[in-house]
């Protein structure tokens, strides 16, 4: 016997988002759904939608039409109970300068009411993690941006949300800051967070989300795996081939396997279309073996997010 | 091009709505004011003693604008830019001291002289009257617009000198405050000690004097003219020092290092450590209780300027009940406006402690931080209460006593020496009513400066908003009250009561309206600073972006 169990409530979901400012519509009809777990990137250019978005799920907007839901709360209706489960760092958030880094953690404890004999532990368990320890009676005002930064972080997460909302956490930040800031982000979701973080460095998005979405106008242009969107936008995977025999003899070959679509010279390389997204790549290295070419080259042309961004939007905001 | 700062700045300023409503309010108010006197004046004097009235009345209300516009127009304008870090970005180019200094006060004081061209035309309307000369007009046109440079100097000087935006409204306001009240006084102990014309220099550096040099009745052109050039020299020399200072006082040491700098200050402000970790258990009554109370400075600036009121006032009020003779009225008129301006500071204090946690979390953007906690709206407004309670108790009871003891000092007295004079009853009205509106004025002041912190962007805003809102009305009452019926027996008692009722409706009013305003919509507005401003005109076309199928999410 088989039990038909409900399938688990997503993180967030939002049907027909749309916000208003004045007659402009910063969202449109933005229908969204992340995952329990996933590492998501909201990635659009500076007035596309995203702050918009980030800011109605952390319940500082309203929604001028539609709903969302953040594990399962209304953000319009419960938002106390959104409160609670989630963690949000704006894109610019300041300090209190004149705080000590546990005084300040502390006071953010006691916002979400943890019992006094418990904030103590949490305070010290979160200045670990974003590896703030050693500088627990220093005042906010004498840290580094980047560890200000951090710092944020810990206070998002001193009441262990559930979902984490970033809206540029490494906006600012130098090179290593940014890795660590990132290492910190694995490590969350490892730990069970889902994550949902806005970034420009698309480069490490690519790197550290299992899912993106890509927002242009307050219009949703693309959700889904960063693998996938090669596919989503019409193209096959492209394998490039060198062979150190007669060219024009491989191509031949492999112009007779179905599994590939397309074949051409390019730059003293072989570009190899595949048909099909499934299509194993192996199978050129195959034909042309068996074909007796000799093979000394073969890569698959990776695609990036950047270029995925380049290509799928216009730079258009609202 | 000459004082290129001034282009800039004008700009800026034409662009804003304030530049415009600000002339339109204050004429607004001062037609308001002079129909009121017109009105409830004292219809039985001849025309050409009305008139001279009402030009007094309406010359006392712009001299008020004058002494204290420098407060709220340029006493922040070097310390924002310094706090901002912009101060620096000026001085990298070829500007001067003088450039960024004598720009930023004209295109600052633009506000503050429309605004006195706006009442101008009110307070000459006794020419018409045939009740005021030419001569007479220009004169106090004059003055006001030297107090109008003083006051604007003065918190040039001031914001040169501090960085805070509290401290340098606060610190203007007193140094302004001094300027009017401690000459004339030194003056009047001097004149009574020493014979001779020396205490004139002294008199001469008050506003108030050099107003009083040029009415008519009192108008001598040494004395004016004396007063006139003194006020000139003070404000221009409190011009000098921030053009050969401000270009030194940009640069810092660095952010962090004057943080540290600052741990010493900070451990005298806030106490031991012993002392914070018992204000730790606050945390858990109420966060934002914590939070808003946590600095102390408040507390002790009200100390500061309130002790030596109060020292004032008791010499003053206790020299009224045991003098006899003409020097006693004078004696109680000193105490009743020493305790007057006891009430007015500390309820300047108070609002600007009550607008200023929030003022500042929108500007540095802590706001969202503290929003995004399921902290309640109530316990937002409670914390901030409690706070302004615990920072301010000492002091309203000072001025309570001060009041209390004002208004049942003369009738005590009286009863001990078996006799009964008329202003007894209204002694005590006027003391106990004083000391209840403090109550009252408290409980709309806190509601109203939070929610203004909320609703209007900058701390200087918030505080004159809620000034203009709960006690521009008494106070232009109780000024039009004195103008028309005089400080003495004139006063009619059932006005005094009238005035009491009307203040309290109207505190209370505003308080609930602004208590409303906070639940409802505390969450709406505080986080709006940061939230997209710049959005293009409507109307540009674009092409639809391109949609691309997405697995297993919707089809757009």
């Amino acid at each position: 016997m088989t039990t038909n169990a409900p399938p688990p409530t997503p993180a967030v979901q939002t049907f027909g988002l749309t916000r208003y400012y004045g007659n402009i519509a910063a969202l449109s009809g933005l229908d969204l759904t992340v995952n329990n777990g996933d590492l998501f990137g909201f990635i659009g250019s500076n007035g596309a939608g995203k702050t918009t978005t980030l800011r109605i799920l952390a319940t500082f907007l309203a929604p001028s039409a539609g709903r969302a839901q953040v594990l399962g709360h209304d953000v319009a209706k419960d938002a106390d109970a959104v409160r609670h489960v989630i963690g949000y760092m704006p894109d610019f958030f300041g300090v209190y300068k004149d705080m000590e880094v546990t005084e300040y953690l502390d006071f953010f404890g006691a916002c979400y009411k943890i019992p006094t004999a418990q904030r103590e532990k949490t305070v010290n368990d979160v200045l670990e993690l974003v590896g703030l320890s050693e500088k627990k009676g220093s005042l906010i005002g004498a840290l580094s941006r980047g560890m200000q930064q951090r710092l944020g972080l810990a206070r998002v997460l001193i009441h262990d949300p559930q979902l984490l909302l970033l809206d540029e956490p490494a906006s600012g930040l130098d090179p290593r800051a940014r890795i660590e800031m990132m290492a910190v982000l694995q490590e969350l979701q490892r730990l069970g967070k889902t994550i949902i973080i806005s970034s420009h460095i698309l480069s490490e998005l690519q790197t550290l989300c299992n899912r993106v979405a890509i927002i242009e106008k307050g219009k949703l242009i693309y959700s889904g795996p960063v693998q996938g969107v090669r596919g989503q936008m019409g193209q096959g995977r492209v394998v490039w081939v060198r062979v150190s025999s007669d060219t024009a003899q491989a191509i031949e070959l492999l112009r007779t396997r179905p599994e590939i679509a397309e074949v051409g010279a390019e730059d003293g390389e072989i570009k190899v279309t595949l048909s099909s997204l499934d299509t194993d790549r192996s199978i050129v290295a195959d034909v042309l073996v068996r074909g007796g070419a000799k093979l000394i080259g073969l890569r698959e042309d990776e695609i990036g997010l950047e270029e995925v961004f380049m290509r799928v939007t216009r730079g258009e905001t609202q | 091009m000459l004082l290129p700062i001034v282009h800039r700045e004008l700009r800026v300023a034409a662009r804003r709505r304030g530049t415009y409503w600000l002339r339109f309010w204050l004429a607004l108010a001062m037609l308001g004011m002079w129909l009121c006197l017109l009105r409830f004046g004292q219809s039985s004097l001849p025309a050409s003693q009305q008139g001279q009235s009402l030009f007094r009345a309406s010359g006392i209300l712009a001299l008020g604008f004058c002494l204290f516009a420098g407060a709220f127009l340029t006493a922040d304008c070097l310390s924002e830019e310094k706090r901002e870090g912009t101060m620096g970005l000026l001085f990298l180019t070829e500007l001067k001291g003088y450039d960024v200094v004598l720009g930023k006060l004209i295109a600052t004081s633009v506000h503050g002289f429309y605004g006195l061209l706006a009442v101008l035309p009110f307070v000459g309307l006794p020419l018409l009257m045939g009740s005021v000369t030419a001569g007479e007009f220009w004169r106090i046109a004059l003055a006001l617009a030297a107090t109008l440079f003083l006051s604007l100097s003065i918190g040039m000087l001031v914001s040169a000198l501090l960085l805070r935006g509290r401290q340098t409204m606060t610190l203007t306001l007193v140094i302004m405050s001094l300027l009017a009240g401690i000459p004339p006084e030194l003056g009047w102990l001097a004149s009574s000690w020493a014979k001779g014309g020396a205490w004139r220099v002294l008199l001469g550096l008050s506003p108030p004097y050099l107003f009083w040099a040029g009415l008519d009745a009192n108008y001598s052109a040494p004395a004016f003219w004396t007063s006139f050039c003194a006020i000139l020299v003070l404000a221009c020399g409190a011009l000098l020092f921030p053009s050969l200072y401000a270009p030194r006082a940009w640069r810092e040491t660095g952010e962090p290092a004057r943080v540290e700098r600052g741990r010493g200050w900070r451990g005298l402000g806030l106490g031991s450590a012993g002392n914070r970790l018992l204000r730790r258990g606050l945390l858990d009554v109420n966060p934002f209780y914590w939070l808003a109370g946590r600095d102390p400075t408040p507390r002790w600036t009200a100390w500061c300027l309130l002790v030596p009121l109060f020292c004032v006032w008791a010499f003053f009020m206790l020299a009224s009940l045991t003098r006899r003779g003409s020097s006693q009225a004078v004696f109680a008129t000193v105490s009743i406006v020493t305790a007057y301006l006891m009430h007015q500071v500390l309820k300047y204090l108070v609002t600007v402690e009550a607008s200023r946690r929030l003022s500042e979390e929108r500007r540095s953007g802590t706001i969202e931080a503290l929003l995004v906690t399921p902290i309640s709206e109530a316990e937002v407004i409670a914390g901030q209460r409690g706070a302004l309670r615990s920072l301010f108790a000492g002091p309203a009871v000072l001025v309570m006593v001060t009041s209390l003891v004002l208004g049942s000092g003369p009738a005590v007295v009286s009863l001990a020496n078996g006799s009964f004079y008329a202003d007894n009853p209204l002694f005590l009205v006027a003391g106990i009513g004083g000391a209840a509106m403090l109550f009252f004025d408290f409980h709309a002041l806190s509601l109203v400066g939070l929610w203004l912190a909320v609703k209007v962007p900058g701390h200087r805003r918030a505080v004159f908003g809620t000034l203009a809102r709960v006690m521009l009305g008494p106070w232009l009452a109780a000024a039009c009250l004195v103008l028309i019926r005089g400080l003495g027996g004139g006063v009619a008692f059932e006005s005094i009561i009238c005035w009491l009722g009307v203040s309290v409706l109207i505190d209370l009013g505003l308080a609930n309206w602004a208590r409303d305003e906070l639940i409802r919509g505390l969450r709406d507005h505080a986080p709006q600073s940061t939230a997209p401003k710049a959005m293009p005109e409507p109307g540009l076309e674009t092409a639809e972006p391109v949609t691309v199928v997405a697995g297993n999410e919707p089809l757009l």
